[in-house]
């Protein structure tokens, strides 16, 4: 809590400084974290207060850790305080820091550097989405830290929860050379407009927005919002006007959707009301109960853009009329920027000395020529999104002399500094580079985004960041972010298949699995292809199989000297990809799926950046070693092979025919899957999908075996769902979908199946005793 | 003034080359396993990619302990979190004691060879509001940090300086004895 013992306090000291809105929001907030620990607040109620303020647990905060060999509890001085569900009040949790378009100012940095010093670990993190998050906090200084950020005009509310959360910009906006206008101002309306706004407060799941300032490049990647809106101009009366296309239902995620164009041609006037709009209809129809259907995308597919838009549209004529939805517009050209009339350095010669080399590599990759003729954008590579609190400090002040003094998150967790005069350009490579921040390569091959993963996200199945880490490192050893023909290929890895790294739009995606060998886990990474980041990342790459983590750094030097030696006259590599086809590619890279044996190599048994053994006791409940069957992973294995051969029956051309059939093999696949299941019950069990599908309702779903711990049932609905639609017109989209589905429901048949192994489930009769045992734990 | 949020550092050794740090994972893992040391262990951080950062990092409850390269000086930095009982300097003295036993530890594992200069530290407030980096905040905790070096260095003369630095970065004074002092002897 606040230092009162000590007299002052930030609340009496900021307490003009902060709005007073956010005051009492804070003031409020501690109320309720004193009332939690008082136990007067239900722990469920006070989680989703907390994580409405961005306030999120992390890692191993229900008070368990497997230290490699067991799960160890972790002795906190007070283990029945909690602040959630199974989280200990006294664990670490993570802050996520909203930044509408990813701006900042340089006293905001100041802050930003004080509080990561003060709270957290000197360490300030940029995420995939322009937001901020600092790791490792303990609860009694959330309401300072938030007090603090307010006092320089920033607010943590709906940063997490069911909400609209950031609303992201091209980083570039304003200064880019292809963009039709500039959206900072928009987007900061739009993010100041619904915060907090009374008809956002009721959706099943989040919201999120981008704003983009042209069609053709990806910095806005509105095609994976649930709302993204492409600036875009019109004559409307006879009159040329600015305004927005828009997008709704895009998303990534474990199910990956490109959004639907919902408008052609949105005026300015129009942006809040119409947005409302469907906000409105999305928290009035939008599923509330089964969380994992509960994003818009899910609603628009149900409905279908048209009734969709009819909906909106009669909702939209019912909205009493609001000032704030435009009062702002006659102010918008008070977003530019003025940038300093002269170069600092005029008139001086700048000597880079040996630096003269480095310095032409920097330039030549990290710095953007602005529209503005004179002026450059420059990019800051940082490390997995990371630069330290003392590097946050001293960059403010490069910001407050190089720039009109304020710099950019962008979504490839960099920071963009803009309105740099050409001119200036040496004097500032030497002033990053006494800070450690002149890296070249931005935007590199070698300038991997991870989410947080299993560092720290409760979810994390794989050490994303420790992979990120290690391919840096060995890419970087090959100078391949010098190489211009990589220029275009981007990695991603995320954690596990909720996508937070965005791999789905990367050149080359990963994303954590596990799986079992011998008695042992091995921690994998699915390789995922064909994603494109240009066009407003227009297409989403597919899975082509599981690869140990020990050895994915060896299958991208594979990937990408294939791509050097066979690739034809300027070809990209998505395009090179789609032309040796995944198929060929998927047997190429199959030698590098092989695992040694435990007592061979233990490597492959731990994960980046971890020396403990690896398991997923900290996902999931505890394990325990068991013996091995293998009919249920024949099943599996097959199943995984007809989901392949679905996934290419959509790329063939001409696609007639093939979509409807390739929904039919992703059911296949999970009726295959879940065959090999039945198996452990039912040695004999019928090929007969009706079967299988009852069969599997009554043995796998009823008795929750199949539940994944967070998931619970969704993946088993995928089946069900699959199967009763299984006679319904296929369009193209439903069939896409039906095969991500299919991928997720073979993963969890993996997981399943583990699971039993573990819990000695391998026999019809084990099967019976473990229901026996359950009914009596039941009773 | 009793700020609750502090940090001290002591610096390697100059002749101290860890060629790879991951090293420091491994070791710091196997302590959390084995509960090596007093505290709530929690975690390991890995910043060994940021320069100029904190390294690889050994979270507990109440302390984070790091590998740290801040300011490019290599060294172990360790931070509190939870207020201690006592006065200031009782609570300055504890963490010093818990930094010392983590240093000590680190220098007798054969996995990695680490060597602490025990005859200087940093003392960094961690609290701008009860601890600002100013003079008078300074003069404040200049006493009671001479009364601590008196008993860890007796019979030296030391010297309390305040470390001249960025007015918005954090008060740091330096603590130095005019002789050098292995860790171990410090511990003892
Ligand atoms: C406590 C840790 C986290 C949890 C439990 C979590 C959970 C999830 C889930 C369940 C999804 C899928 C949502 C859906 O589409 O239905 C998702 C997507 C996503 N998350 Fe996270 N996440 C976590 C941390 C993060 C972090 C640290 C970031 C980085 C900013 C992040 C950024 C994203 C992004 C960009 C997506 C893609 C969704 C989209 O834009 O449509 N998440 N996350
Ligand atoms: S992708 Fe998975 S592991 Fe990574 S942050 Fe998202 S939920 Fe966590």
């Amino acid at each position: 809590m606040t230092t009162e013992q000590q007299g002052v306090t930030w609340k009496q000291v900021l307490a003009d400084k902060m709005p007073a809105h956010l005051a009492e929001e804070i003031d409020t907030f501690e109320n309720q974290m004193a009332l939690r620990m008082q136990d007067k607040l239900d722990e469920k109620v006070f989680a989703e207060l907390r994580l409405r303020r961005g306030a999120y647990g992390q890692r191993y905060d229900n008070g368990y850790r497997h230290d490699g060999e067991r799960s160890q509890a972790i002795p906190f001085p007070q283990p029945e305080l909690t602040k959630g569900p199974d989280t200990k009040w006294q664990a670490p949790g993570m802050q996520r820091i909203k930044l509408p378009y990813g701006g900042m100012t340089a006293e905001q940095m100041d802050v930003l550097a004080d509080i990561a010093e003060e709270y957290s670990d000197c360490i300030i993190h940029i995420t995939t989405r322009q937001d901020i998050q600092l790791h490792f906090l303990r609860m009694e200084d959330i309401p300072d830290m938030h007090r603090r950020l307010a006092s320089v005009g920033i607010t943590t509310r709906e940063a997490c929860g069911n909400s609209v959360r950031n609303v992201t910009a091209c980083p570039l906006a304003g200064v880019c050379r292809d963009e039709v206008f500039d959206v900072t101002g928009y987007a900061n309306e739009t993010a100041q407009y619904f915060l907090g706004h009374k008809d956002v407060q009721d959706f099943g799941r989040k919201f999120k927005i981008a704003f983009s300032g042209c069609q053709q490049h990806p910095c806005g990647l509105t095609s994976m919002h649930d709302l993204g809106l492409i600036a875009k101009k019109a004559v409307v009366d006879g009159e040329e006007k600015e305004g927005f296309e828009m997008y709704v239902g895009g998303g990534l995620g474990a199910v990956p959707f490109l959004a639907k164009l919902f408008d052609e041609f949105v005026l300015p006037e129009e942006l809040l009301p119409l947005s409302q709009a469907i906000a409105r209809v999305y928290a009035r129809l939008g599923e509330k109960k089964n969380r994992n259907k509960a994003r818009i995308k899910f609603l628009v597919s149900k409905l279908g853009i048209d009734e969709f838009r009819r909906l909106v549209k009669e909702e939209r004529k019912t909205i009493e009329n609001d000032p704030e939805w435009t009062n702002w517009l006659n102010n918008i050209r008070s977003y530019e920027e003025k940038p300093a009339p002269e170069p600092l350095t005029k008139g001086e010669s700048i000597d880079l000395g040996d630096a003269a080399n480095d310095f032409q590599r920097w330039k030549e990759s990290n710095v953007y020529y602005q529209r503005q003729a004179g002026f450059v954008s420059v990019t800051l590579a940082l490390p997995l999104g990371d630069l330290t609190a003392q590097q946050m400090r001293d960059l403010s002040n490069i910001v407050r002399k190089f720039t009109p003094g304020a710099a950019r998150t962008t979504v490839e967790q960099n920071i963009l500094l803009r309105w740099i005069h050409e001119a200036d350009l040496p004097a500032l490579y030497l002033a990053l580079k006494a800070i450690s921040l002149h890296e070249a390569g931005a935007e590199s091959i070698i300038d991997i985004t991870a989410c947080p993963g299993t560092d720290t996200c409760k979810l994390g199945i794989s050490s994303s960041r420790g992979l990120a880490a290690e391919l840096r490192q060995r890419l970087a050893e090959k100078e391949w972010q010098y190489d211009v023909s990589l220029r275009d290929i981007r990695i991603k890895a995320s954690g596990c298949f909720n996508s937070c790294s965005q791999h789905t739009v990367a050149e080359i995606g990963f994303y954590g699995a596990s799986r079992l060998v011998g008695q042992r886990r091995v921690p994998h990474f699915q390789l995922v292809l064909g994603g494109e980041w240009g066009n407003n990342a227009a297409q989403y790459g597919q899975g082509l199989g599981v690869i140990p983590s020990k050895r994915v750094p060896d299958v991208v030097e594979f990937l990408i000297d294939m791509y050097l030696s066979e690739r034809q006259d300027g070809e990209k590599f998505s395009a090179f990809v789609h032309r040796i086809g995944k198929k060929t590619i998927r047997e190429r890279v199959k030698p590098f799926a092989a695992i040694p044996d435990y007592e061979t190599n233990k490597e492959f048994y731990r994960d980046w950046a971890d020396s403990r053994e690896y398991t997923i006791g900290d996902i999931g409940i505890g394990e325990c070693a068991g013996e091995v069957v293998t009919l249920t992973d024949f099943g599996v294995a097959k199943a995984e092979s007809i989901y392949f051969d679905a996934t290419l029956l959509l790329e063939e051309q001409p696609m007639n025919g093939n979509v409807k059939a390739a929904a039919d093999k992703a059911l296949e696949a999970m009726l295959k899957a879940a065959h090999g299941l039945l198996k452990v019950c039912d040695i004999d069990i019928s090929e007969d999908p009706a079967v299988i599908v009852q069969s599997f309702r009554t043995n796998f779903y009823d008795t929750r075996l199949f539940f994944d711990p967070f998931a619970k049932g969704k993946f088993a609905s995928y089946l069900f769902k699959g199967y009763e639609q299984r006679d319904e017109v296929i369009t193209l989209d439903r069939a896409r979908e039906i095969i991500e589905e299919s991928r997720l429901f073979i993963e969890a048949a993996h997981e399943c199946n583990a699971r039993m192994l573990q819990s000695g489930i391998t026999s019809p009769a084990g099967f019976k005793k473990w229901l026996v045992d359950r009914e009596m734990q039941t009773v | 003034m009793n700020p609750e949020r502090f940090c001290v550092k002591f610096f390697a050794t100059p002749d101290t080359q860890v060629e790879n740090e991951a090293i420091f994972i491994d070791i710091f893992q196997d302590w959390i396993k084995h509960r090596k040391l007093d505290g709530v262990l929690l975690d390991v951080a890995d910043y060994s990619h940021v320069p100029s950062g904190p390294g690889v990092m050994l979270v507990a409850y109440e302390t984070n302990y790091a590998m740290d390269h801040g300011d490019g000086q290599f060294g172990l930095y360790a931070q509190r979190k939870v207020a201690a009982e006592g006065s200031q300097q009782e609570r300055i003295l504890s963490l010093l004691k818990s930094t010392i036993a983590f240093g000590k530890l680190l220098e007798s594992d054969s996995r990695v060879d680490v060597k602490l200069e025990g005859h200087k530290f940093l003392y960094i407030s961690n609290d701008r509001l009860n601890a600002p980096n100013t003079d008078e905040a300074f003069a404040a905790v200049k006493g009671d940090l001479e009364a601590i070096a008196t008993q860890l260095y007796p019979h030296q003369t030391v010297t309390v300086t305040r470390l001249e630095n960025d007015p918005r970065a954090r008060l740091t004074a330096v603590v130095e004895a005019q002789t050098p002092v292995s860790l171990e002897a410090l511990a003892a």
